[in-house]
């Protein structure tokens, strides 16, 4: 009876697979080797067959290469048949012949004796053959992708700067308001040098309104800040230049050319230099894509639109009228000319001047309600009526022309809308990701085989697993175009187009990696469009304020409802964005008015306003699709969004 | 006679089991009672013997230990399994099919009519 037989199956497993283990056979190693052979030929050694057979004996043995016990019991079988050839007077030839060749035999019974081998060693080599057979698949495929991959290159065929730049070619010197505004902001370098140099700030002061000089502060310089007075007089002073930039503010273009390239320009007597924007490269191909155009007026703008704002600070304090009516309309004027500028960011800029507008007009309102006259009070509010839906917009021309600019550069073309990921667009994609990934070394078109980084190897699978271009550009125009039909139809198409726009662009960020680069692009659309429609409703808001400061001088008192202000100084009274069938809401007490719209939980808290780190949560219209959620989120805050008076 | 490698390799395991069916055996008097009872046509050496010895083994269709024989030498004794009676008679009953096909084809002389042209 077989020894193992007689055990419990399971030990045997059990000492088998540890036997056969991989730590067990490098242990074991080489030294197994040496032994296997050295008892192997001392048995065969120990024999007094003769010496050929010996040898051939031995010859078979070690040319089954099996493990040291299974060499012994062959060794010991083959000796003793030949002990028995002997023993019956077989000849040495005959013993040799019945022997056979070594090196087939020694084959012939390796195979034979590794099929004896338990069944867990058995499972072991068949896992190992899967999984060599598995990977030698997988390498295959992987060399058909690495192949395509690196095989793939961007067609790069139209110039979106071209397109986007010329309308500014095409227009006359002056329509064009940048030329203008950078004249004034380099005059203004001049002017702030003087300031910074004749500061009496403390730099070090404990109190941060008034550490360092008030020019940094420009934005709401404080009354009790040492500089101000300087601060007003240097603006004052400025003022003719102030007054060249708002009547550019009336031309017809902002008028910077969109480009990445850049050339720095002297400002005289300050000692360092401005960057503007120059042609972009005249071949598409040797171009940066559109989205990496910049736009350093955008500085500028938002450096003009603060001083215009500081300016009628101060105008309210000198009761210059005149001089508020200036200022608020150039900051519609810059807001209307960056909303035509090309770029979603441009845009939004854009919205922001808009928005401050309205912001300085009720502060001097709540603080000076009798200053503006009636006709100042109409056309500024013509003006903000003129801008509502025209000015605070979004730019999805340029959005598209943008995405699509960026797929003629990142995919293959196969002239149909169709393509895949070149080796050019994974690199673009790894600048674009915010922190960048890191694919190591991307070889150029043709160097596959001589870049050895993790980088180029990991690209193909990468490559493979984004969607291709007419999918994301089908995505993408789904998106824009939702996204554009909400800002059209207004806030009360949230639920039916901003919420499954929102809903694809979730979807997006569960799988980044298959929607690069759409993924990068499109998540600030959500946010944009809500902007634009609290900004909307802002100046609906804005617009009622007016029309009940005209009525106010009119009827030497402020009206009692909103509806007293329809329709003589109000079309109608605006809706609430927050509430369906509700609008606007209006309180008169001993202090004055009150306007407020009922915030993203839909509740009227008589204007009381949230506490102040819910603020801006209050003007995300798109928790108004919260309401239509029957578990009524309770993370929407509590409050009023109180438009007038202005929040301290 | 010597038979074709073919033909040996579908016919030597179920000789060795036929020969292991009576009585347990060892190498070298599998060899021999191969080919003295075969009149050499089943003669195999050991390159032959043992890889199939240990691919029947391997099979579960017999088994084997070590003893030491009244001459005072080890030898490995081999003897039938219970699968390798099931296997032998079943490799019986399709040799016994063969050789009725063959011999009614007249492939396999009966001794009556003598060896086919």
């Amino acid at each position: 009876m077989n020894a193992d037989a007689t055990r419990n199956p399971l030990a045997v497993a059990w000492r088998w697979s540890i036997h056969y283990s991989p730590i067990m056979l490098a242990v074991r190693g080489v030294s197994e080797r040496v032994r296997r052979h050295r008892h192997a030929a001392a048995m065969i050694a120990r024999t007094d067959l003769p010496a050929p057979v010996r040898e051939r004996i031995g010859q078979i043995v070690r040319r089954t290469r099996l493990h040291a016990t299974e060499q012994v019991e062959v060794a010991r079988e083959l000796l003793a048949h030949a002990l028995d050839a002997r023993a019956d007077a077989k000849g040495e030839n005959e013993i040799l012949a019945s022997l056979g060749d070594s090196r087939a035999v020694g084959r012939l019974i390796r195979r034979a004796v590794k099929r004896k081998r338990p069944l867990v060693y058995q499972l072991r080599r068949w896992a190992m053959r899967t999984l060599l057979a598995a990977f030698a698949v997988v390498f295959v495929f992987y060399l058909v992708l690495a192949t395509r991959f690196y095989m793939g290159s961007p067609s790069i065929k139209t110039d979106y700067f071209a397109k986007l730049n010329a309308p500014i070619h095409a227009m006359p010197e002056g329509d064009k308001a940048w030329p203008v505004y950078l004249d004034a902001m380099m005059e203004w370098s001049r002017v702030e040098k003087r300031l910074r140099e004749t500061s009496v700030a403390d730099p070090n002061a404990e109190d941060w309104t008034v550490r360092g000089p008030g020019v940094d502060f420009l934005y709401s310089v404080p009354k009790h800040h040492p500089d101000y007075e300087a601060t007003v007089a240097a603006l004052k002073a400025y003022r003719p230049t102030l007054d060249r930039v708002a009547d550019a503010t009336r031309r017809p273009s902002f008028g910077a050319l969109y480009s990445y390239r850049t050339r720095s320009v002297e400002i005289e007597g300050v000692g360092r230099s401005t960057e503007v924007t120059v042609e972009p490269d005249p071949d598409p191909r040797d171009q940066q894509p559109l989205l990496f155009g910049i736009m350093p007026h955008l500085g500028k703008s938002r450096q003009i639109a603060r001083i215009f704002a500081f300016d009628i600070e101060v105008a309210m304090d000198d009761a210059d009228a005149d001089r508020i009516v200036v200022d608020t309309r150039a900051l519609l004027g810059l807001s209307r000319q960056l909303s035509k500028e090309p770029g979603l960011i441009s845009s939004l800029v854009g919205v922001a001047i808009y928005r401050l507008a309205m912001n300085r007009l009720a502060t001097v309102i709540d603080e000076t309600p009798d200053l503006l006259s009636h006709d100042q009070l109409v056309i500024l509010s013509h003006d903000i009526a003129a801008g509502r839906d025209s000015t605070v917009t979004l730019d999805f021309d340029s959005e598209r022309m943008v995405f699509a600019d960026l797929l003629q550069r990142t995919f293959t073309d196969d002239g149909h809308g169709g393509g895949r990921l070149t080796p050019a667009g994974a690199r673009m994609i790894s600048e674009l990701t915010e922190p960048p990934i890191d694919f190591g070394t991307i070889p150029e078109h043709g160097d596959l085989w001589v870049s050895r980084s993790a980088g180029s190897l990991v690209m193909p699978i990468v490559g493979a697993t984004v969607r291709g271009r007419a999918e994301q550009s089908r995505m993408h125009a789904e998106m824009i175009a939702a996204a554009e039909c909400c800002v059209a139809s207004g806030p009360s198409s949230i639920s039916d187009i901003l919420e499954p726009v929102q809903h694809r662009l979730d979807a997006l960020d569960r799988e980044p990696m298959s929607w690069y680069p759409l993924a990068q692009i499109l998540p600030a659309i959500a946010n944009a469009v809500n902007t634009v429609f609290a900004t909307r409703s802002s100046a609906d808001a804005t617009l009622a304020l007016l029309a009940a400061t005209a009525y106010r001088q009119d009827h030497a008192r402020w009206p009692t409802t909103l509806d007293e202000l329809v329709p003589t100084y109000l079309p109608s009274v605006p809706d609430d964005p927050f509430a369906p069938d509700s609008r606007l809401r209006y309180r008169l007490d001993e202090d004055g008015p009150t306007l407020w719209y009922a915030g993203p939980d839909g509740d009227d808290d008589d204007g009381r306003r949230p506490a102040s780190d819910a603020t801006q949560k209050l003007r995300r219209i798109s928790d108004v699709r919260a309401r239509y959620d029957a578990t009524a989120p309770e993370h929407l805050p509590d409050g009023d969004w109180v438009v007038f008076p202005p929040e301290d | 006679m010597k038979l074709e490698r073919e033909l040996m390799r579908g016919a030597g395991p179920t000789a060795v089991l036929q020969l292991l069916a009576n009585r347990e055996m060892y190498g070298y008097e599998l060899v021999e009672a191969l080919s003295k009872r075969t009149d050499g046509v089943l003669a195999m050496g050991q390159s032959t013997l043992y890889p199939m010895l240990y691919n029947l083994e391997a099979k579960g269709l017999i088994e084997a230990d070590w003893r030491t024989s009244d001459s005072g030498r080890d030898r490995k004794y081999y003897r039938l399994t219970g699968s390798g009676r099931k296997k032998l008679a079943a490799d019986r009953k399709a040799w016994n099919a063969l050789a009725g096909a063959m011999t009614a084809l007249g492939v396999v002389s009966t001794g009556v009519e003598g060896s086919p042209a």
